[in-house]
């Protein structure tokens, strides 16, 4: 957009001199330029760096991606090792997380949004589930193993890893559901309550589905954070070296995240490990990418324009 | 009909995961070439499948060693066993196998303690003791230093020692470099540096700043950058890094000696290096669980395999006697 | 609720059926209506009892450690050593090693992610925001052991053959990594600020003459400033509680220094060492792990506050 630097002319030339403004303008001019061009690499400077990591990550890892190495158990020889159980895991795990934030979560917006108070009880939850949202996720993991694995006795087991992870992305869901629910215009549920439908008929017959791509959309990301996430899992606990499958709530299990950081770490040992990592790090950003578009194909697709 | 489309969408995520749950206990198949069957005949042993769990922690030096083991014994003798192992070092690893219902092995690279015995006492833990291989504990330096190539063993004590007197390459001899040693090592967590610690300190301060690390990949990446770094750690990290570090060649008196799985031996010429790795059993859960016994068999039976690929040197036969007899006491 | 179809049946239906009908399915509606609210707000009360379960477990196990170790010990020491026959529990180290890495961590992401604020909020067009905005949600969304890896395998080795002197594991690699992370929830949340300027405050100044940058520098940030600050104590926070990157690339030693070639332990990265799986219970450096971990929900807490706080409070009102 350009701006008009033709200054009024005035009748009395002693206040404004045409050829001071003239020049202030275009030096002020070119340093918006420059602003503008450094603000640009600015923005390019975080995706220049993320397709460094991705195609370093791809360079090095791409070549150990194989049907064997899929499907493969683990192993401590490099050339025989597999991720089918940290897969597996991924799988379990998410598999737990994915109903209890649904119903926690969901549950804890519907209360909000439809039946709690404005005042303090509502504005408390509010702020706790805010305070929540920025606590470590490490700190999760501690509540985690203090609570589920121990004091329940579960062990570093699935069900104990999934309601771990399933209280560090409850605000995730909770919030996404929240303003799913406030974009539902108010017509609706006054049409409802107009038929003679009382306040949980509205909620479940018009309300939750309206809602339901927004609500959707946050339990998907909140999965891709969960799947994610290694600290509060290694906190729990999970052995380095892990090999038959898990196959159900109350075994042992890995995830693709914690494979990662082990045999990262473990790349002075076996200098292959490295490459391993890097596979299995392609894996892992290809199940987040499936899970994120589909969130996005969700809200594109199914958003109702009201 | 966008409502089904949702659920349709949840419900293939779900049979996803539990069609993939399902079939899980399947022999693991497994096509490597490399190895030959290493199963031993042993007459004792029962060839009959179990399952269950068998959990082993502790010594991060010892790990590379028993993973190789447990999955061996996964792969050739009892797939539905899962053998599980961490390391988390070797006094947590105690902190967890000495209470009620913890873990079933320990691995250690120090003998345990009269408190850790005193501790399983109380706790009613009945403790068996196995030496699983032989342990060169290793001075290394990085590829381009070529003074401190020999060393003896007084000199090197002298590094790591507080009352040493230390700080500079040329305190040790004159004719070294004028530039500051950067001593490291492994922190308390490892036996391997109880053992350092213990055995060749005796019990003396380290010196001030010494950098201690949990990790021995990080060890390693701090030798290989640092001209004027020394650390020590197993024999088997070393093994396993030799394009980026080298082993100081120790002098205990009769000439510089090489670790190598020649020298690491009870009565080899790196002998007062050398130390037994070991692995405690949980008696208890061996004579509770079958699985547990069975693979302390096999362990006992097949350690010697493993030991060379993995950086030890093997145990003398006599001592693998002694334990089977103990083993089949327990029936 | 289905509505009864039968209405076009006439007087061929039942009336007094249909009553009973609605009688009873009304007493199992007002049954529902009573329970909903109830159990809703039980489901609720889950996240209060997360809050509630963290805190009482943090609080009850750091009181133990502080039985062991006096509270003043543990803020001053500037010795940890967990392990050693005379353990010393000095915080101090780890302190330093966490604010550092988070410092390091803001001198990129401040800079970058209020510049890309910029560019996005007052410079970009439609297309290009909308093209641009998606690809640098994408750098939140990576995994932070992805970054972990990263910083280890890849920007340390870049790193030392610039700065001579560099370890292997230090903390500047991860704490411009972890920037690097950070950038995009800067950068978001600021641009949100500005955008919530109103259009009619940069109209007025463009027509008096100003430029773009002007515009920016003099009327929208000053009118975004609470949204913006809020921003960077925010990114802080996340910088404090970031664990994989930190633990992977910075090495475990607990130096006090400030010397950022050299390999610190932060707070997060002590609590994964100590836990190495599970660590033994009851043991001092058990404790140990409570209040270190305590220290870090406090230092958090605090910079969430403190962002709610300013964001609130200097939020000029349109």
């Amino acid at each position: 957009m350009n701006i008009d630097t033709t200054t009024q002319t005035n009748t009395t030339p002693k206040y404004i001199d045409k050829d001071t403004v003239q020049k202030r303008m275009n030096t002020r001019l070119v340093k918006n330029n420059l602003a503008k061009g450094l603000f640009f690499v600015s923005t390019m400077f975080g995706l220049v760096v993320l397709a460094i990591l991705i195609f370093r990550v791809f360079s090095q890892g791409i070549g150990w991606i194989n049907i064997d190495f899929l499907t493969g158990r683990l192993s401590n020889n490099p050339d025989r090792a597999g991720i089918m159980g940290a897969i597996l895991g991924t799988l379990w795990l998410m598999a737990v997380v994915a109903p209890v934030t649904m119903l926690l979560g969901v549950g804890t917006a519907i209360y909000l949004e439809a039946y709690a108070k404005k005042g303090k009880i509502h504005s408390f939850i509010q702020a706790n589930i805010s305070n929540l949202a920025g606590v470590p996720s490490i700190v999760f993991g501690i509540l985690g193993m203090t609570i589920f694995v121990r004091a329940l006795d579960l062990g570093g087991v699935v069900l104990a890893g999934g309601l771990t992870m399933s209280l560090l992305v409850l605000p995730i869901v909770v919030v996404a559901s929240q303003e799913a629910i406030r974009a539902v215009p108010n017509h609706l549920s006054e049409a409802s309550y107009g038929m003679g439908a009382t306040k949980w008929q509205t909620i479940k017959n018009v309300i939750l589905p309206a809602a339901l791509p927004g609500i959707l959309t946050g339990a998907i990301l909140s999965l891709s954070r969960a799947i994610g996430e290694t600290a509060p899992l290694i906190v729990i606990g999970i052995p380095a070296l892990l090999i038959p499958f898990p196959g159900g709530l109350m075994d042992r299990f890995t995830i693709l995240p914690v494979q990662i950081y082990y045999w990262t770490i473990d790349a002075s040992l076996v200098a292959e490990y490295a490459n391993l990592a890097a596979a299995t790090i392609i894996v892992l950003l290809i199940v987040l990418f499936i899970l994120n578009s589909t969130a996005i194909i969700i809200r594109n697709k199914f958003q109702q324009r009201f | 009909m966008k409502k089904f489309l949702m659920l349709l969408v949840m419900a293939a995520l779900m049979v996803v995961v539990a069609a993939c749950g399902g079939g899980s206990n399947e022999p693991a198949e497994t096509d490597n070439p490399g190895s030959e069957d290493t199963t031993e005949d042993n007459a004792a042993e029962a060839a009959e499948d179990l399952d269950g769990s068998v959990v082993v922690d502790g010594s991060g030096t010892v790990y590379p060693l028993m993973s190789v083991v447990a999955e061996e014994y996964m792969i050739n003798e009892q797939p539905n066993v899962s053998v599980e192992v961490s390391r988390s070092g070797t006094s947590a690893g105690f902190g967890k196998f000495l209470v009620p219902n913890g873990t079933d092995f320990n691995d250690a690279s120090r003998e345990i303690k009269d408190e850790e015995l005193e501790e399983a006492e109380a706790n009613g833990i009945e403790v068996q003791e196995f030496k699983v291989a032989l342990d060169g504990l290793t001075f290394v330096i990085h590829p381009e230093n070529d003074w401190a190539k020999e060393l003896t063993e007084e000199e090197l004590i002298s590094i790591f020692s507080a009352d040493g007197g230390v700080t500079k390459w040329s305190d040790i001899r004159p004719e070294f470099p004028d530039e500051e040693i950067k001593p490291m090592g492994p922190n308390e967590n490892h036996g391997t540096y109880e053992f350092f610690y213990e055995n060749i300190l005796d019990k003396g301060d380290l010196v001030d700043g010494v950098n201690l690390q949990q990790e021995y990949s990080t060890l390693v990446n701090l030798v290989a950058e640092d001209k004027n770094a020394i650390a020590f750690f197993g024999f088997g990290y070393y093994v396993n890094n030799q394009d980026q570090i080298q082993a100081v060649n120790v002098d205990f008196g009769e000439g510089p000696v090489e670790p190598s799985l020649d020298t690491i031996a009870e009565d080899g010429d790196y002998a007062p290096f050398t130390r037994p790795v070991f692995t405690y059993l949980n008696v208890d859960m061996a004579k509770e669980k079958p699985q547990v016994l069975d693979f302390a068999r096999y362990v006992v039976n097949n350690v010697n395999e493993f030991a060379g690929e993995t950086g030890f040197a093997p145990l003398p036969e006599s001592e693998i006697e002694e334990y089977n007899s103990f083993l089949d006491g327990l029936n | 609720m289905d509505v009864n179809s039968e209405m076009n049946k006439g007087n061929a239906v039942n009336v007094r059926k249909m009553i009973e009908q609605k009688k009873s399915s009304r007493n199992l509606n007002n049954l529902i209506e009573k329970v909903m609210p109830k159990l809703l707000f039980v489901i609720a009360s889950i996240s209060i009892l997360t809050t509630v379960g963290i805190l009482y477990t943090l609080l009850s196990e750091t009181f133990e450690f502080f039985q062991r170790v006096p509270i003043v010990d543990f803020f001053t020491g500037t010795v940890l050593r967990p392990l050693s026959q005379d353990p010393q529990f000095g915080v101090l180290p780890l302190l330093t090693g966490t604010i550092i890495s988070s410092v390091i961590a803001m001198f990129v992401a401040i800079p970058i992610g209020l510049m890309t604020a910029i560019f996005l909020s007052e410079y970009a067009s439609d297309k290009v925001r909308r093209t641009l905005k998606p690809m640098l949600e994408i750098l939140a969304g990576i995994p932070t052991i992805v970054y972990g890896f990263f910083a280890f395998t890849f920007v340390t080795p870049i790193l030392r053959d610039i700065i001579p002197g560099l370890q292997a594991t230090n903390i500047l690699s991860p704490g411009i990594v972890m920037g690097i992370m950070i950038i995009p929830m800067v950068a978001s949340l600021s641009e949100d600020a500005m955008s919530s300027v109103p259009r009619a405050m940069r109209e007025g100044a463009l027509a008096l003459g100003a430029t773009r940058l002007e515009v920016t520098g003099k009327v929208v940030i000053p009118a975004a400033i609470s949204g913006i600050i809020a921003s960077f104590v925010l990114g802080i926070s996340r910088a404090i509680g970031e664990t994989m990157i930190v633990t992977i690339a910075s090495g475990s030693t607990k130096n006090f220094t400030f010397d950022i070639t050299q390999s610190m332990q932060t707070m997060t990265a002590y609590i994964v060492e100590v836990t190495g799986g599970d660590a033994p219970a009851g043991s001092t450096i058990y404790y140990s792990l409570y209040a270190v971990a305590m220290t870090l929900f406090v230092f958090t807490f605090l910079m969430n506050l403190l962002a709610r706080y300013i964001s609130r409070r200097f939020r000029e009102e349109y």
